[in-house]
């Protein structure tokens, strides 16, 4: 009898039987059953149990195959013994050092990205625990060196990976024709790049049959990368029955400063903003300056206006505001006689007409650093501003900007940080203020120091000692961490990093 | 002298990665002044927060530490950082003693020697001797009663069919055998209890469920039956007493003839159970070839002992607990302690370890898995497995296939591990650097 057959008896029970199958050989070796025992056949099957349990212990499962072919040769070194055991609890996303994962994801991602600068490749020993953290597969791939790469093949093989398939090649043009919405969009816009009339064409040879939301997609792709050559199909997608096509056109054609639609929003801006004097008083005259006055009369569309975006149905505000995002900042001296951060601080009279949003919004569509610089010096708080602003610029929004926004600021600003800024953030962070900041600030604050500075604002955070208030000591603790382990990670891998690299990359930036 | 430590070592030590990242950033000269080593004592003072310096003294042959700071972390940062910093080489031989090394270490001394009387056991009186004895006879009763009832529990189940058992009830049979002192076999109705029961319709009702149920059940009424024959060899004996869950006194397994060798830690494995750590150490002597496996416990959530590093490897005398196969053991006297050790192993075939592992089954059938190195290479493809030459293969258990072929890269090598009903399940391999612990 098999181990099987007596498992198939014990489901059942015994109680409804008056014999088991004979057990072979074994039998021998088993007590012989007791009559008067009412229970007899129940021992008699454990009896037989025990022995078939044992031959089953005995013989471990097999796993015939096929041998795996032998790894190469690895020719990069291994990083130094201190990053190695560092790597290690944070590829195992140990919780020890790092409390939070995002932040132990974060700074692995950026350790590993020294790793690779450096030349080096990760241990054989942590191979295994870095193929298995499937969400950094991008920076885990470029130190996995000859032996991980051949253990990434044993595992796709196997089909053991267990990754998602890999996403399609946005550069085949398969993808256009065949694709998920989503594929084909990732063509365009890679099409757009590299060949942005072929990838127009393939738009417009699409167009009639494909419905308005896929439209609204492409006409937004346009916008992120239009040239003078996409007017003409923009200037038709003012009319497209879709408005989502449509505000997209307009977005798109108010990027191109030479545009004929350009032309005709700053000719209605003309007609609805001027820039006149008041008659001044006795110390204006005496001090021999004049009052400068912004006028702004609301501007009634016409059909022309209505079709570049002016719609009768908007107020007049909105109106406005349309029509000022659609004229280039550069172009407001020729046509009122002030520049687009002096029509923002111009005295008005009642009823006040504001016009910060369309200027900050033009000022984006045309990447105009010099006006972004000029509108936080006469004290814009445009936080959309910030991926434009100088250094300076930069901080004087931070000193600006209310303790509540001040994430929202630093959102903008690309990682790591300048020095100036890390320097401004931390100590507002250390200073007074530190109670009052979003707990995102200090997290950001962690991970965007420059990795020259982590090790010295770890050691001033610490000096802080246990701070009042639990989120705070939290906040604390946790930015401590994040730049000691930074830190650890630069001080070991800064001999191997090229001196460029070490003062001018962006280890942590892409994340 | 011992070798000086590898960094790896005073990782291992760390009660946890924060305190390891705190060492590593104090691991640096500059508030460090008064350091020095004379084996086996490290001292030295570290400039923290405070006035004061941090005095540290570390004796690296146990290891055993003594920092004067308030931190509860066990060892602190100042002695990691300390241990890091000779690690590396950065403190040479030599220095003054500081005063609280000197204090530290004659106190040490003076408990050291005072010791063996404290650990003699007392006279005792013939009442005490008396009353010792009538509790161990009234343990052997409620144990030969908790025996019995579970083997009647174990009977009502089989006759009822196992397709009956109700959710839980093993765990109520486990308080009882709890209540009756057989706490071996209170733990392994816990396991089984945890085990989700399986489908129990169609013809091969409960698969893997039922197969395991069975195979226990049998085990313990061939355990309950064991205990009730009074002409067992004392090794069968000892081993019965053994999985029932007697505990054999400290002073009488350190008592036996000890068995002196370098020991390689060839794996080590914890767990959580209750409110108990159990830490599981193998060991592989270079010399004898015997493998050896040392238990630590501790509360749970408390550092478990550190002493045994895997990949390290330690002179020192073994004394064997009672019972076959000969495994579990007590490190007695140590003589040495290397960071790194090298030998060569005798890895089997497949079917040697295989026939190793049924002689151990046929000495203790309630054996969990069995040490042995397999002289083999690792494969994926249709399951894990390890194959050796003769194109024997075993399957490989636990989560170590991906770290064994990382290690390998498909060459053939000496894998150490546990053998048991699954597979094997790997513990460390020997590479061209030495012992990789996986």
């Amino acid at each position: 009898m098999t181990f099987d057959a007596l498992a198939s008896i014990a489901a059942v029970g015994t109680g409804q039987r008056s014999s088991l199958p004979p057990v072979g050989a074994l039998a021998a070796y088993l007590p012989g059953p007791d009559e008067a025992d009412p229970q007899a056949l129940a021992y008699a099957l454990l009896d037989s149990a025990a022995a078939l349990a044992v031959v089953r212990r005995g013989t471990p499962a097999a796993a015939p195959g096929e041998p795996v072919p032998p790894a190469p040769d690895d020719p990069f070194p291994e990083p130094p013994v201190h990053v190695i055991s560092l790597l290690g609890p944070l590829l195992a996303d140990d919780a020890g050092a790092i409390r939070l994962a995002s932040d132990r994801a974060y700074v692995l991602a950026e350790a590993l990205r020294l790793v690779a600068q450096a030349g080096m490749r990760l241990p054989h020993r942590l191979l295994g625990v870095a193929l298995a953290r499937r969400d950094l597969r991008l920076f885990v791939q470029p130190v996995l060196g000859a032996r991980g790469e051949w253990l990434l093949a044993q595992l796709q093989g196997a089909g053991l990976d267990g990754a998602t398939t890999a996403a399609a090649d946005p550069g085949d043009p398969e993808l256009w024709d065949t694709g998920t919405s989503e594929e084909r969009l990732a063509w365009f816009r890679h099409a757009r790049a590299v060949d942005p009339e072929s990838a127009r064409a393939a738009a417009v040879a699409v167009w009639k049959e494909s419905p308005a939301a896929f439209r609204t997609e492409l006409m937004s792709a346009i916008a992120e990368s239009v040239t003078p050559a996409d007017e003409a199909f923009c200037e038709q997608g003012l009319d497209d029955r879709a408005e989502g096509v449509r505000v997209g056109a307009a977005d798109a054609l108010s990027r191109l400063p030479d545009s004929a639609y350009v032309a005709r929003m700053a000719a209605r801006a003309q007609e609805a903003i001027a820039v006149g004097e008041l008659e001044p008083g006795a110390v204006h005259r005496l001090l021999k300056r004049t009052i400068r006055t912004l006028q702004v009369t609301p501007y009634e569309p016409d059909e022309t206006a209505v079709r570049d975006g002016l719609g009768r149905k908007l107020s007049s505000k909105e109106r406005l505001t349309r029509l000022v995002a659609a004229v280039p900042p550069a172009m407001w001296p020729s046509l009122v006689g002030a520049t687009a951060a002096e029509l923002v601080t111009l005295h008005q009279d009642e009823p006040r007409w504001e016009l910060v949003g369309g200027i900050g919004t033009a000022t984006l569509r045309n990447a105009d650093a010099t006006t972004a610089n000029l509108l936080v010096a006469a004290g814009v708080m445009d936080v959309r501003l910030v991926p434009l602003l100088s250094t300076a610029a930069t901080l004087a929004l931070i000193a600006q900007a209310p303790t509540t926004l001040l994430g929202t600021v630093l959102d903008g600003v690309a990682t790591p940080w300048p020095q100036e800024v890390a320097t401004a953030v931390g100590q507002q962070l250390v200073g007074t203020n530190g109670h009052q900041v979003r707990p995102e600030v200090w997290t950001m604050f962690a991970r965007s120091v420059p990795l020259r500075l982590a090790g010295g604002w770890a050691q001033r955070l610490r000096g802080l000692g246990q701070p009042d208030g639990r989120t705070v000591r939290n906040m604390l603790r946790d930015a401590t961490s994040v730049l000691t382990v930074r830190a650890l990670f630069a001080d070991e891998l800064r001999p191997f990093l090229p001196e460029t690299s070490w003062q001018d990359t962006q280890p942590g930036g892409q994340l | 002298m011992a070798d000086r430590w590898r960094p790896e070592r005073v990782t291992a030590l760390a009660p946890d990665s924060a305190s390891d990242v705190a060492g590593r950033r104090l691991a640096i000269p500059t508030p460090w002044s008064d350091v020095g080593y004379a084996y086996p004592l490290l001292w030295g003072a570290c400039q923290g927060s405070g006035s004061t310096p941090y005095s540290v003294a570390i004796d690296v042959s146990e290891p055993s530490y003594r920092c004067s700071c308030p931190s509860h972390k066990f060892p602190c940062k100042h002695v990691l950082a300390l241990l890091y910093l000779w690690a590396e080489g950065r403190i040479d031989e030599g220095g003054t003693l500081s005063r609280f090394a000197a204090q530290w270490s004659a106190t040490r001394h003076a408990a050291g020697e005072e010791k063996p009387a404290n650990d003699a056991p007392a006279e005792r009186t013939e009442a005490q001797l008396a009353a010792s004895a009538a509790r161990a006879e009234q343990r052997e009763e409620r144990v030969t009663g908790g025996l019995a009832e579970l083997d009647r529990w174990l009977a009502d189940q089989v006759t009822a069919g196992l397709a009956h058992t109700r959710p839980g009830a093993m765990g109520d049979l486990a308080a009882r055998m709890v209540d009756a002192q057989v706490l071996g076999v209170a733990g392994r109705l816990r396991d089984l209890n945890r085990r989700p029961i399986g489908s129990r319709t169609g013809a091969r009702a409960g698969g893997a469920w039922l197969d395991d149920t069975l195979a226990e059940y049998g085990l313990l009424h061939l355990l309950s039956r064991a205990w009730t024959r009074t002409d067992l060899p004392d090794g069968l004996r000892a081993t019965v007493r053994n999985h029932i869950g007697f505990t054999v006194a400290k002073e009488t397994v350190l008592a036996s003839p000890p068995v002196a060798d370098t020991w390689a830690v060839v794996g080590m494995r914890d767990s959580d159970e209750e409110q108990v750590s159990t830490r599981r150490v193998w060991l592989y002597g270079t010399t004898t070839g015997r493998y050896a496996l040392v238990l630590f416990f501790s509360s749970r959530g408390m550092p478990l002992d550190a002493s045994l590093v895997p990949g390290s490897g330690v002179t020192a005398d073994l004394h064997f607990y009672p019972g076959g196969p000969a495994l579990r053991a007590l490190v007695g006297d140590t003589h040495d302690v290397h960071q790194r050790v090298r030998f060569e192993v005798a890895a089997s075939a497949v079917s040697e370890a295989i026939a190793r592992w049924r002689r151990a089954l046929a000495e203790d059938p309630w054996l969990g898995s069995y040490p042995t190195a397999i002289r083999g290479s690792a494969r994926l493809v249709p399951s894990p497995g390890l194959a050796d030459e003769a194109g024997d293969s075993v399957r490989l258990a636990g989560g170590a296939t991906l770290p064994l072929l990382a290690l390998t890269g498909g060459n053939p090598a000496s894998v150490f591990g546990e053998l048991e009903p699954r597979g094997f399940l790997p513990t460390a391999v020997l590479t061209d650097d030495g012992l990789v612990v996986l």
